[in-house]
């Protein structure tokens, strides 16, 4: 099992660090990969290769600017820091924040045990009629306006793509909104890409607060399929006072999503991610001690990645460093473009551009990028 | 205008304009739907399958080959036609964009005739069971046509026509039938006015005797027709069986009368108003009975019968001999006379009456003379005199 825990690790430390890869996606790759591990030790590669990615995918959205559907809300303060010659600081940050969601997380199953078969579709939706409500009236004066309009403009391209033959829509529509605009506004930027020492520039007081409350709106996510981590991550933006307090919440929310979702897997056999999608299908139910494996499972996980993380990211920060940060924005935006390309044809270039162009309106009116968030929720609230 | 407005206005419009444009191509693919079987990951599809599976946010359809699941909650076994997105081929996940319910002639169904019936679970007997995925509004037994797909073990009905009960029974099919009960009990038996019909009753279950019922269950073509009935609910006891006088009365009806015994055995008695022995109730040679009775095939079988007036209010008919009727006689024992084979004969005298009162070796009974005799039984001759018989040592009373 020892094996199958670093195997895991191995995998989504590779799938972690690569750009634009979701847990989703990383589960049909484990799935067509097609492991040689069965039983319960297929679950424990499966659940270590999710867990480890959900520590790392920071990795890309900082240095790439290229978010997933976890991380688009951080894209854009992780991507800023980064180019402040701060973006190891953002790693070690996802690393830390991670690790106490994880903390916090176990600490907290038992009363989540209790509360998971107690979910509603309509509470998740109620929550997104509160959170789109609170984008909007969150802005000042006309930009209330301007918010609604590219709430509804980013919820129209959400309900269009579905029209089109899509293989991947999340990647076009999340790399559009807030990646690509990210690149386009930073080409004319020749600052070098800088990773820094890594140093935290905030309490600890501060780190454990927000990881904690993270750790509350990853349990909410997880509980509640209509209501993803993205959209956890918006309530963290009302609340954050600064972009490192939002990055921790963003950071805890997603790896704190990911272990209250096995939780949930465990207590209702829901899944609320592919990893586990792909779990259920292979090995289910699972034990009461195989879940209490698991748990122990993410401790050691969020450890040894914590140990290794940022010194790999420092590694590949100083291959990044030596690039012309042009050419590095030139050859990431082509790269996406080409991706678009290669996983839906012309479609998914035509719905990238459209995303970019929804994105750009929002940094064009002024408005916060979270109103771009409408790509998930109009879906939701119109049923 | 300033330029940073007009940079807003201009991205805001080509914002728009991108997505009405993909709008269209949306709505031009919408047309160009793919077959399920040539569909891959993102196409459009239309499908048109019955839900046969349905829980919250989560619906399988079946169209009699293939299955889809879509991410709704939808009824089941309603014919719904999906449009929508098959976002996994392995598992034809769709997410649906459009969903209408429709008719199920789009749909492969295959028509099945059967009796419907119901215990744990709804179902048809063909006579094989078939577990239906909905009960019907038709009556437990009722022959129905049913129309739908099979899909995994189970038929899902999309339509059904009502065509009443059999008139004849089948070997395991449901079968009604109605009657009164001869024999009560479990297993009971029922006369349904032309035949005897043996019903096997849930545990704890019983008919009772003169009982017009109806009942339900599976029959089974034995010598005799039986019913195994799987339900107290579904025993209905209709009221009493009908009534006939004595002598008019057909098998299942209930017998009434009054009339005298002739004969008691341990088991029957014997009435002077009918030649079927009646059971069920004792009484003694003589007495006056009123009773009802159910008519069984041969024989009849007492409801409620009481001895109307006893054989010791009967006149002394040693004077008035009337043959073959009950009779009493009382006197003195002039003489008694027994044979070589222990046949004996005794003299009763009372006044200037008499009669030769018979008495066989095998009923044990040994007079004295002088002494009074009370006998009940029947007159008749011995040797040309008049005789009087008696069945049993009870008949006879000595002082």
């Amino acid at each position: 099992m020892l094996k199958e825990l670093i195997l895991g690790m191995l995998g989504g430390t590779l799938t972690g660090l690569t750009p634009s890869l979701h847990v989703n996606t990383l589960a049909s790759l484990i799935n067509n990969l097609d492991f040689p591990v069965g039983g319960f030790s297929f679950v424990v590669l499966a659940y270590a290769m999710g867990l480890t990615h959900s520590f790392l995918d920071a990795f890309p959205s900082t240095f790439f600017g290229i978010p997933d559907e976890g991380t688009a809300l951080s894209v854009l303060p992780a991507h800023r820091l980064a180019l402040q010659g701060k973006g190891l600081e953002v790693i070690n940050l996802s690393l830390r924040a991670s690790l106490l969601a994880a903390i916090f997380s176990i600490a907290l199953i038992p009363l989540y045990l209790i509360i998971a078969p107690y979910y509603t579709p309509e509470i998740g939706r109620a929550i997104v009629f509160f959170l789109a409500f609170l984008i909007i009236v969150t802005e000042k004066g006309i930009k209330k306006l301007y918010a609604l309009f590219v709430f509804l403009l980013a919820g129209a391209l959400g309900i269009v793509s579905d029209l089109l033959p899509l293989k991947e829509p999340f990647y076009h529509l999340f790399v559009g909104l807030f990646g690509v605009p990210a690149i386009l506004l930073s080409l004319d930027n020749n600052n070098k890409i800088s990773g820094g020492d890594g140093t935290i520039d905030m309490s600890h007081s501060q780190l454990v607060g927000f990881s904690f409350l993270g750790t509350i709106f990853g349990m909410m996510a997880s509980l509640l399929p209509t209501f993803t981590s993205s959209q956890a991550a918006l309530i963290g933006s009302f609340i954050a006072r600064s972009e490192r307090t939002f990055l921790t919440i963003t950071f805890a929310v997603n790896t704190a999503n990911f272990v209250f979702g096995l939780g949930n897997f465990y207590s209702t056999g829901k899944t609320r991610n592919g990893v586990l999608v792909l779990i259920r299908e292979r090995y289910y139910p699972i034990s009461l001690q195989e879940f209490l494996i698991l748990l122990l499972a993410t401790l050691a996980v969020a450890a040894i990645v914590n140990l290794y993380g940022l010194w790999l990211s420092k590694k590949l920060v100083n291959l990044i460093e030596r690039v012309d940060y042009r050419m590095l924005n030139a050859l990431i935006l082509t790269t996406t473009v080409l991706g678009s390309l290669f996983l839906d044809g012309l479609f998914g270039l035509l719905v990238l551009i459209a995303a970019t162009l929804v994105g750009l309106t929002a940094v064009f009116l002024g408005v916060k990028r979270t109103a771009c968030m409408g790509v998930l929720m109009l879906k939701v609230m119109l049923g | 205008m300033s330029r940073k407005i007009k940079s807003q206005i201009v991205i805001a419009l080509m914002a728009m304009a991108s997505i009405s444009g993909l709008y269209y191509l949306g709505n031009l693919q919408a047309q160009s739907v793919m077959p399920l079987e040539e569909a891959e990951k993102g196409d459009l599809i239309e499908f048109t399958g019955i839900c046969v599976n349905s829980k919250e946010n989560f619906a399988v359809l079946y169209n009699g080959s293939e299955t889809i699941v879509v991410f709704e909650t939808l009824e089941s076994g309603r014919v719904y036609k999906i449009r929508g997105k098959l976002t996994d081929p392995d598992k034809n996940y769709v997410e649906a964009f459009e969903i209408n319910q429709t008719s199920p002639k789009a749909l492969p169904v295959e028509t099945v005739t059967g009796a419907y019936w119901v215990d744990d679970y709804c179902q048809l007997l063909t006579p094989q069971r078939i577990s239906l995925n909905t009960c019907l509004n038709a009556s437990k037994g009722e022959r129905v046509i049913i129309e739908g797909l099979y899909y995994n073990k189970r038929f899902y009905v999309v339509n059904y026509t009502r065509l009443g009960f059999e008139n004849s029974p089948e070997d395991n099919m449901p079968f009604v039938i109605a009657g009164s009960v001869i024999y009560g009990g479990n297993p009971a038996t029922i006369w349904d006015g032309d035949e005897e019909v043996k019903v096997y009753l849930p545990y704890k279950q019983s008919l009772k005797v003169g009982d017009y019922v109806e009942v339900l269950g599976t029959a089974k073509l034995y010598s005799t027709l039986t019913i195994y009935v799987n339900d107290k609910s579904d025993i209905r006891v209709l009221g009493r069986a009908r009534k006939s006088p004595i002598g008019e009365e057909k098998i299942g009806e209930i017998a009434y009368g009054a009339c005298a015994v002739k004969k008691s055995t341990k088991t029957y008695i014997s009435l002077d108003c009918t030649s079927i022995p009646l059971y069920g109730f004792s009484a003694r040679v003589g007495d006056a009975v009123q009773f009802e009775a159910i008519r069984r095939r041969n024989s009849l079988y007492c409801l409620e019968c009481k001895v109307s007036r006893p054989r010791e209010a009967l006149e002394n008919s040693i004077c008035n001999p009337i043959p073959d009727q009950p009779s009493k006689i009382e006197g003195r024992v002039a003489w008694v006379k027994v044979y070589s084979n222990g046949f004996g004969i005794a003299n009763i005298t009372n006044g200037n009456c008499w009669t030769l009162l018979k008495l066989p070796k095998s009923i044990g009974v040994t007079l004295e003379e002088g002494g009074h005799v009370v006998a009940f039984g029947f007159h008749t001759t011995y040797r040309e005199m008049p005789a009087f018989e008696i069945a049993s040592k009870e008949d006879v009373i000595t002082d």
